[in-house]
């Protein structure tokens, strides 16, 4: 575990290159929650940005020929790659814990009441930025950030269809049914993303290891 | 254990190049050159030894052990110079610190900090403001911060002005005079081997042409020049590389045939020599 924090930290030092548009990134769903009088949006908007950021590292990884400094350090292949999810979930869940919160805020002080439904989508999100970079990193440990640039857009597309598609559904009855198989759904959910970051943990390993850098 | 650095046989096969049967050690306490021209095979080796690439065949032992197998023991061993640098440009020295000091077990702060000093480093600077002859010498810093046994120099004076690749040579003398530490230095610049290294190793098109040490490298070979009209077949076929003028000729030689031109001008050779003229085809001289 020590080598796989060590490897987490060592993401989190590349990724304060994108500091500062992070931050901003992390203030937007209140602007959300003013136009929008919403919960849902913002976060699964900011859970999105996120998700295409957390992979950023891939890009200056690659642009910066970092290579080099993988091939020195005294760290595991498989753990520089369990480092790098490590990095990303905490990521995930700091941003939805920040937006989650200010969104909250936001919309206390408009006198807007959230509903369970809005917040059992806005977690959604945080699954959704799971399942989504799930997908993305063993695809960018195969083919680097260069080749493999519209797969770094993946949780743009993903999540922007989501919330379209969310926005469709009649929440109503969407509240019925969760509230008849709520147990059940949520437990299917959690299972199937743990089930795809396991296998994409497997893969991703996998193609690092045999990896030429 | 005597050699830090053990290399056997090692082969690693592309799609358009071979790095063929290569085979070499580095005793404790000595520089070793390793040379040949570009896309001979040098940084691919770099890569093996440092187990960025898979290899075809072969074995690589450091300190006596091998480096895919105890991959983290041998890298504490391990410090490298590139020649370009391998932190994050936007990184401050400090925040190299902070990277590095986790990631290696030995890694000694006050030692860093006292090696930016040593070298004129300023902490707070970022690693792009730094010149290439003070990046290269950051990363030796960081190298030394966690007591390396064997460090790993690929091109480092490439691109370094006389002063910065003079600094660097002494500071590599330095580096080895305990005796217990080796430099494995990786260059084309061949003068640069005429201060420090004690041994060579030089392959060519993927070939091990000739590992030992430097003065018997250097001793092997002649050059010998004379009028190419008197030239001989069996003559050309102990040349190794030939270079033709309007008015003669000037030949690379093994030292052993020097009785087949017992009339021509005689001379010693300097590493380039060797080097150049192994590259050149009698034939087309």
């Amino acid at each position: 575990m020590g080598n796989i924090t060590k490897s987490a930290r060592l993401e989190m030092l590349f990724f304060k290159t994108y500091f500062k548009q992070y931050l901003l990134i992390l203030i937007t769903p209140v602007i959300f929650a003013v136009f929008n009088k919403s919960l849902l949006t913002g976060v699964n908007f900011t859970m999105c940005i996120t998700a295409i950021m957390s992979n950023m590292t891939f890009d200056f990884t690659e642009k910066s020929n970092l290579s080099k400094l993988y091939g020195l350090i005294p760290v595991k292949r498989k753990h520089i790659v369990l480092g790098k999810y490590l990095f990303v979930m905490i990521l995930g869940l700091i941003t939805f814990i920040i937006t989650f919160i200010l969104s909250s805020i936001t919309l206390y002080f408009l006198n807007v009441n959230i509903d369970s439904t809005e917040i059992s989508f806005s977690l959604f999100g945080l699954i959704a930025f799971v399942f989504f970079t799930a997908i993305q990193i063993p695809l960018l440990y195969k083919y680097g950030a260069t080749k493999a640039r519209l797969v770094m857009n993946i949780p743009f597309i993903g999540i922007v269809g989501i919330v379209g598609l969310l926005k469709l559904i009649d929440s109503i009855k969407v509240q019925n049914i969760l509230n008849n198989y709520a147990l059940f759904i949520v437990s299917m959910i959690i299972l199937l993303t743990l089930i795809l970051e396991c296998f994409s943990m497997y893969l991703s390993v996998k193609i690092y290891k045999i990896k030429e850098l | 254990m005597n050699d830090l650095l053990e290399v056997e046989g090692l082969t690693k096969q592309f799609d358009d190049f071979l790095l063929n049967n290569l085979s070499f050690t580095l005793p404790k306490g000595f520089i070793m050159g390793f040379i040949g021209p570009n896309g001979s095979g040098k940084t691919t080796t770099i890569k093996l030894i440092l187990n960025m690439l898979n290899r075809t065949s072969g074995k690589i032992k450091v300190l006596g052990l091998d480096n895919v197998d105890n991959e983290v023991l041998v890298k504490e061993n391990i410090g490298g110079v590139f020649d370009s640098n391998y932190l994050l440009d936007n990184w401050t020295l400090i925040d190299v610190e902070i990277a590095l000091g986790m990631l290696y077990k030995n890694w000694d702060k006050n030692k860093y900090m006292s090696m930016l000093n040593k070298f004129k480093l300023y902490p707070k600077k970022q690693v792009k403001e730094l010149s290439k002859g003070m990046q290269m010498k950051l990363m030796l810093a960081c190298a030394f911060s966690h007591d390396t046994k064997l460090l790993i120099l690929d091109e480092p004076t490439s691109g370094l002005d006389p002063i910065a690749r003079d600094e660097l040579l002494d500071i590599l003398s330095e580096y080895i005079s305990d005796g217990e530490r080796s430099v494995f230095f990786s260059t084309h610049i061949t003068q640069d081997l005429y201060k420090i290294a004690d041994y060579i190793t030089y392959i060519n098109n993927g070939k091990l042409i000739y590992t030992g040490t430097k003065d018997d490298f250097i001793n092997n070979y002649r050059i010998v020049k004379g009028d190419i009209k008197t030239l001989t077949q069996e003559q050309i076929d102990h040349i190794i590389g030939l270079r033709r003028y309007s008015s003669g000729y000037e030949g690379l030689i093994e030292k052993g045939h020097l009785r087949l031109f017992k009339n021509e001008l005689c001379e010693n050779v300097v590493l380039d020599d060797i080097l150049v003229f192994q590259s050149r085809e009698v034939c087309n001289g």
